[in-house]
């Protein structure tokens, strides 16, 4: 594990880094917020909205590209025999890093802020339609990344895909909270939960399979 | 002359669109320094990307060191890890640091030693503060800088071989002769160690080429030691009035009211019996324009 | 080694040279001559420019090369050496005359000509 996260460190520059650090720690903070109040979900959605747009832009320095056949800019990665696999830990640590924060924003944060208060608006109920909430944001996150590294040329491409991915990620989230209403209940909403998760799986494995694939037809020219 | 090949290639062939590169068969002498000779767009560039296994999608074999074919490039670390590869444009992507390069470098070449980096870093001066500078990005490097930067992290890893593309074109004079002096350094450290690179400096580069492959259109259209190629090919110079008659022998004439001169082949030597002719020893770099201009498109 | 920019081909300047120290005696039988990398590091030249000038040598038999050791001074026949560079010196002279023979020189004239060549060197 270490060596993924030292390859992923390697493939941040400074700057994107501290973008990151910064953007990961005011999503954390404010996602504290959603625990306080009956207004929480709104809270978590306008927090995805806020990592759906970030994300992608330090994506673009990161692996913006990577995915996408003529760029090629890596020419001293493919010359060493370890370059895929080197390519594939800092893609798979950004993955992993990735879930980690959108768990810790839209779960154990809020639930965190509902401590802290006394309050417990919170149910386990609750935890688990803000977890079904994560893995929307996950999917839509991970869809939009797939369009960055394999298309995106330009930075007004950015704004774009940004914008329609924060509308796909409202518009998904608020048909699923439909679900939570129709279907009250935990065993329903874990139903849901395994749904959004397993989906969620199968956009990151794309992900990284769209990415390889770009960086391996990198080597060919026809 | 017989020699050990540390790299070998056999019906080499890449298709592009307008440009088909095809080669029957590729020395590359071990222990020595070959330099690579041609126009823009004769495949050069090409050729070193599928040597240092950055471009894949060739027909025709390769052999590495006698022992090693194309598979074992991809299958065993032995390969890649041996040679050091310096590339023009897109080789470091613009928004890497100086530090980044050297973390990669620790994480992707098991022979990398950081030590020599940062002295061959220092020694290059890469930096115009003169001292280390891990923040600077890429894309702030003057061209000179970035080979450099190519050459200390490629350098500093103890590798059999060295393929360079175009290195000296962005370097000045004075680089240039460094850059000489570093390759004659790297060959005298190590048993069989060899160089290839390519260059549209010949003269800048004549004092470290051994043995020279000039390639026009896709094609290897002469080679061998350069002490060989002034064994088969000399500078004739002659009067005005036999131009026409030796330009039937020449590869490349120059002429004018004056005279003429051109490169010929030594062995047709007794074709200017009858003219009033100096002969005289040529140099790479005029064998080499000779020989492109022969085969050039360019008039 | 002292390599002096001139007409003669860079490899033969270190043939000659090598040939010099080694008739002079002042390398001795047995030494290695330097390696054929590090000569061409420290003279600035290709290696293939070294390794003829060595192939030289030993075509001369002034040395001999030993599989990946390099190559050492061979013991000299001083006398057949100094023959064998009359023999070269006569072959030259012997052009010379030819020469002065077309051109119809005195035999007092040729002695002249050598006579002011060699004081110019002597200079």
């Amino acid at each position: 594990m270490t060596g993924k996260i030292k390859a992923l460190l390697n493939f941040t520059s400074f700057t994107p880094l501290m973008a990151k650090i910064i953007g990961s720690v005011l999503l954390l903070l404010l996602s504290i917020t959603a625990g306080i109040g009956p207004a929480g979900v709104a809270v978590i959605i306008a927090l995805a909205s806020m990592n759906l747009m970030v994300a992608i832009y330090i994506d673009y320095f990161v692996f913006g590209g990577i995915a996408e056949k003529h760029l090629g800019l890596m020419t001293y990665i493919r010359t060493s025999f370890k370059g895929e696999k080197y390519i594939k830990d800092a893609l798979v640590a950004d993955v992993i890093l990735r879930c980690i924060l959108i768990f810790l924003h839209s779960v154990v944060l809020p639930e965190i802020g509902s401590l802290i208060l006394m309050q417990s608006f919170l149910t386990t109920e609750t935890l688990i339609n803000f977890a079904s909430l994560g893995a929307i944001e996950t999917i839509v996150i991970t869809l939009e990344l797939i369009c960055e590294r394999k298309w995106i040329k330009t930075y007004s491409t950015i704004v774009l895909v940004s914008m329609t991915s924060v509308i796909l990620n409202s518009a998904l989230m608020a048909l699923t909270m439909l679900f939570f209403d129709i279907l009250p209940g935990i065993p329903a909403g874990l139903g849901v939960l395994a749904i959004l998760a397993i989906f969620a799986f199968v956009t990151i494995t794309l992900l990284i399979k769209v990415c390889l694939a770009g960086y391996r037809s990198g080597s060919c020219d026809t | 002359m017989e020699f050990n090949c540390s790299i070998k290639g056999e019906n080499l062939v890449k298709k592009y669109k307008n440009f088909t590169m095809s080669i029957d068969e590729l020395k590359i002498p071990a222990g020595f320094s070959t330099a690579l000779i041609g126009e823009n767009g004769a495949g050069k560039t090409t050729l070193l990307n599928i040597l240092a296994g950055i471009k894949l999608d060739y027909k025709g074999k390769l052999t590495f060191y006698g022992k090693y074919d194309d598979k074992d490039r991809e299958n065993d670390p032995f390969v890649r890890e041996s040679i050091g590869y310096v590339g023009t444009d897109k080789y470091f992507m613009p928004q890497w640091t100086v530090k980044q390069i050297d973390g990669f470098s620790q994480l992707l070449f098991d022979n990398y030693d950081r030590d020599a980096f940062l002295k061959i870093y220092d020694e290059l001066a890469i930096s115009e503060t003169g001292t280390y500078n891990p923040g600077k990005k890429i894309s702030s490097l003057s061209d000179g800088n970035k080979v450099k930067l190519a050459l200390a992290s490629v350098l500093a890893r103890d590798t059999d071989m060295l393929i360079m593309d175009e290195p000296a074109s962005p370097l000045d004079p004075l680089m240039r002769d460094k850059l000489c002096d570093m390759i004659r350094e790297y060959m005298s450290k190590k048993n069989g160690r060899t160089v290839f690179f390519s260059t549209h400096n010949i003269q800048d580069m004549e004092n470290v080429t051994d043995y020279a492959i000039i390639m026009e259109h896709g094609k290897i259209v002469e080679e061998g030691f350069v002490e060989d190629l002034k064994e088969k090919y000399v500078l004739v110079k002659g009067e005005a009035k036999d131009e026409e008659e030796a330009r039937k022998y020449l590869y490349s004439c120059s002429g004018s009211k004056y005279g003429f001169e051109g490169i010929a082949l030594k062995d047709n030597l007794d074709k200017f019996d009858n003219m009033d002719v100096v002969v005289e020893d040529a140099s790479l770099f005029q064998i080499s324009v000779a020989i492109m201009k022969k085969n050039s498109k360019v008039k | 080694m002292k390599l002096v920019k001139s007409d003669v081909p860079i490899y033969r300047q270190i043939s000659d040279s090598f040939k010099a120290d080694i008739l002079a005696g002042r390398i001795s039988e047995g030494e290695y001559l330097p390696s054929i990398r590090e000569l061409a590091k420290d003279l600035k030249i290709s290696v293939i420019t070294t390794m003829k000038a060595y192939e030289e040598l030993q075509q001369e038999g002034l040395v001999t090369s030993v599989q990946g050791k390099g190559f050492y001074v061979n013991a000299q026949d001083s006398e057949m050496l100094k023959e064998q560079h009359l023999r070269k010196v006569e072959e030259a002279l012997n052009t010379a005359i030819a020469a002065a023979d077309v051109a119809g020189m005195a035999d007092e004239e040729l002695i002249d000509t050598l006579k002011t060549l060699l004081s110019i060197k002597e200079n």
